[in-house]
Formats: C-alpha cells, structure tokens, sequence
C-alpha cells in the first residue's frame, strides 16, 4: 500500500501536495515556538529543551507508525529511500550546522518559518543560508574525494550498524528518548528560568 | 501519579515492545543463515556476465533485462548504464525492489564486483534465479565502451575495485554516448554467453509433444 504511487496526481498536482505538506509541517514548527531564535538557541544554554523534546517526539512517532505498518504489511520497507551515511563529513558538516545554529539561532527549516512570518533575523538567515549553498555548490569539487572516501558507509539503517533485530532497535530508541526527555526536564528545573516567588 | 506525559513514554515503550515481538526478520537476516551455502555460487564465474552480453541483452526484449545499480547516489547520477534502476544494499536487505519478478533478467551493478556480489547474494537468499553480476562493473564497461582516458589512475583502488576510478566532467546519468553505445558497439567482437533467454530457449527446444 506504501508508499502511496502519487502518479495519477500529475505534475502540478505532486507539487501542490509539497506545498500543502511544507506549510503544515511550517505551521507545526511555528506552533512548537520554533520561529523563535531565543527559544531555538536557549536548548544550548540548557534553559529550554524543547527543541530536543519536539524533534525526538516527533523521530519516535514517525518510527512507531512506520514500523506498526510494516508489521501490518502495508508498507514494504526496501521501498522506503535511505540517506546515505558519510561518517566524517557528516560529523564536520554537524559542527558547521550547530555552530550556526547557535550564532544564528535557527536551523534551515526554522529559519524559513521565522521569515515566514515576517521576522527580519529570519530573513538574513535565509540570505546567509543561501550564499552559504552557492558556495558550497560552487566548491563541491574541492571536498569531493573527502566525500567520496571519508567514512562513506552506504545506505546503512541503524540495525545494520548495530547488528540487531530492527524491533530490538526500536525499542532502544524509544526507551532512549524517554530517558532524554527525563534529563532534559531535570536540566530545565535546575538552568531554566525560574518562577518569580509571590511578594 | 500518572500524568499525560507518563502516560505517553509508557504508551510508546509497551507499543514499542509489541511490534518488536510481532516483526518478522528480513532478506538480511535470511541471507545471514543462507551464506555459507550462497556464496559459492557468487564466486563462480558463470554469474558473471560481460559488458558485451550486457549490451546485447539491452537490446533484446525477450531477455526482460533489469539492471540494478548497487553504486552511491552521486555516482549513479554522474553515470549509469540506460534503464537501470539505483537501489542500495540496505534497501535489498529489507527485501527486493518493487515491480522484479522472478522471470526477469537481473543483472546487479557497481564499480567493481564488490556491491553486486552482495546484492546477488541477498537476491538469491529472496529466491531469485536469474541473477547476474556486471563482470568489472561500471569499470569493465567503462573499460569495454568507454573513452580511453576515463579511467583516472590517480583515483585510489580498493578491495573487488569497488571504489570509483572514473571520471566524468558532467553529471548526465545514462545520456553520456557511453552509456548506451548500440549494438553497432558489437559488431566484430567475440563473447561469451551465459544468459539464457527464455523465448529463445522456447523456438530451439521445438514441440514438448
């Protein structure tokens, strides 16, 4: 059954249901306060965690339900497309994303949400983003072989990696997650803001 | 006290643990208790299929030809033989690509030999027959159809010359002329065959009476 064949929707018709699917998942971002640089950056100074809490809610439902379907027999996983890992570029390329992210105080897609609704560091981030991708576009030659021979790992999933049953996997994650949100709630109590006490 | 956020972790932890018991075991895991009797036959030369028999195959329909590029994204956009279809071994781990059925002539690309031996592997432990392996890969075409200066030697090799060693000044997939040369590409050369196509197998075995 999935993934759904978008054939008969026609061209105009694919690119419509993009639009739709970015602005909900813009609006869902928006409502979680990620238009907000502040609030974005506070997760570094451990103040407020729900940048954390919101994505890893949203990485543990969208592998139950993906996993449930599989179960069921309604998605066939090898359809499914797998980012390939490149281990160092990945990790240099993380430090540059976090480094950013914590100068700019946005991350690419929150940044287009924050410039969506008119806020002008929202903006100037997505200019910067911009330049930044032509850049890197016009140099991609420069770290090609680093690319190429730094760790490239294929289309690995973490079973693989791990050597375990994808059931025991995702019951790591979970139990991982729910421990993150234990920790990050215990860091907020203690470097969030606290309530002004009554006069 | 059970609040709705222990309500939730424990609600995502018990449906966790119920598929994790419900979930059956994928190619992979099959292919992990099948290898030592495969992988014999993916050392054989006679799953092994040249750049030649390739082209030939490509040009005739009995045959149902599907090639299967094991090679990274990058690489397939940068070059890849016409009609084929670029899928990962990951993918191949969790089971075979949609639309393969069993009477189709599969042959499995990559660089060298080293991807498509794996893939062959994990097509057979799925119970696929007609499985083939590109002989030299991408470079034994490149080799056999390409410009004489594609092979960079600087490139570095690694083990089954699965590493990329070609070059390639745009990235224009299977409309660089190399890609697809034509039968014409042929004609005057000597290979071997070890496909056998099905509607040819038919007109020479006669009446079944």
């Amino acid at each position: 059954m999935f993934p759904l064949n978008l054939d008969g929707l026609g061209h105009a018709g694919v690119n419509a249901l993009y639009v739709v699917t970015g602005f909900f998942f813009g609006f869902m971002l928006e409502q979680a306060g990620f238009g907000n640089s502040r609030k974005l950056a506070s997760q570094f100074y451990l103040s407020d965690m729900r940048v954390l809490k919101v994505m890893f809610t949203a990485i543990i439902t969208a592998m139950l339900l993906l996993f449930g379907l599989e179960v069921l027999g309604l998605v066939r996983p090898g359809a499914l497309y797998i980012n390939p890992t490149h281990l160092w570029p990945g990790i240099v390329g993380g430090l540059i994303f976090g480094v950013g992210f914590v100068i700019g105080g946005y991350c690419p897609g929150t940044s287009l949400v924050s410039m969506a609704t008119l806020k002008l560091d929202g903006a100037f981030f997505v200019l910067g983003l911009s330049a930044g991708m032509v850049v890197f576009g016009e140099t991609l030659g420069w770290f090609q072989a680093f690319f190429d021979a730094s760790g490239a790992m294929g289309e690995v999933t973490l079973p693989q990696a791990l050597g375990l049953p994808a059931g025991v996997v995702v019951l790591l994650v979970v139990l991982m997650a729910v421990g993150m949100f234990f920790v990050a709630e215990r860091l907020e109590a203690r470097f969030g803001p606290r309530e002004k006490e009554p006069c | 006290m059970l609040t709705p956020k222990r309500l939730a972790a424990t609600s995502a932890i018990l449906l966790a643990a119920a598929l994790a018991l419900l979930h059956r075991p994928d190619p992979g895991a099959r292919l992990a208790a099948r290898r030592a009797a495969l992988e014999p036959r993916a050392a054989a030369d006679d799953i092994r299929v040249s750049p030649e028999e390739t082209l030939e195959l490509l040009y005739n329909p009995a045959a149902r030809l599907r090639l299967l590029d094991l090679r990274e994204e990058n690489e397939f956009n940068l070059f890849h033989l016409p009609g084929a279809r670029r899928v990962s071994l990951a993918a191949l781990q969790l089971g075979p690509p949609a639309g393969l059925a069993r009477e189709d002539t599969v042959v499995v690309v990559s660089n060298g030999e080293g991807r498509a031996r794996e893939a062959w592997l994990l097509l057979a432990a799925a119970g696929f027959e007609r499985i083939y392996v590109l002989r030299g890969g991408i470079h034994g075409w490149l080799a056999a159809f390409g410009r004489p200066d594609r092979i960079d030697p600087s490139l570095p090799a690694c083990p089954l010359d699965d590493c990329r060693r070609y070059r390639f000044e745009s990235a224009l997939g299977d409309r660089h002329p190399e890609s697809d040369p034509g039968p014409e590409a042929l004609s005057g050369r000597a290979f071997e065959r070890k496909v056998k196509v099905q509607g040819a197998q038919k007109r020479k075995s006669g009446s079944c009476g």
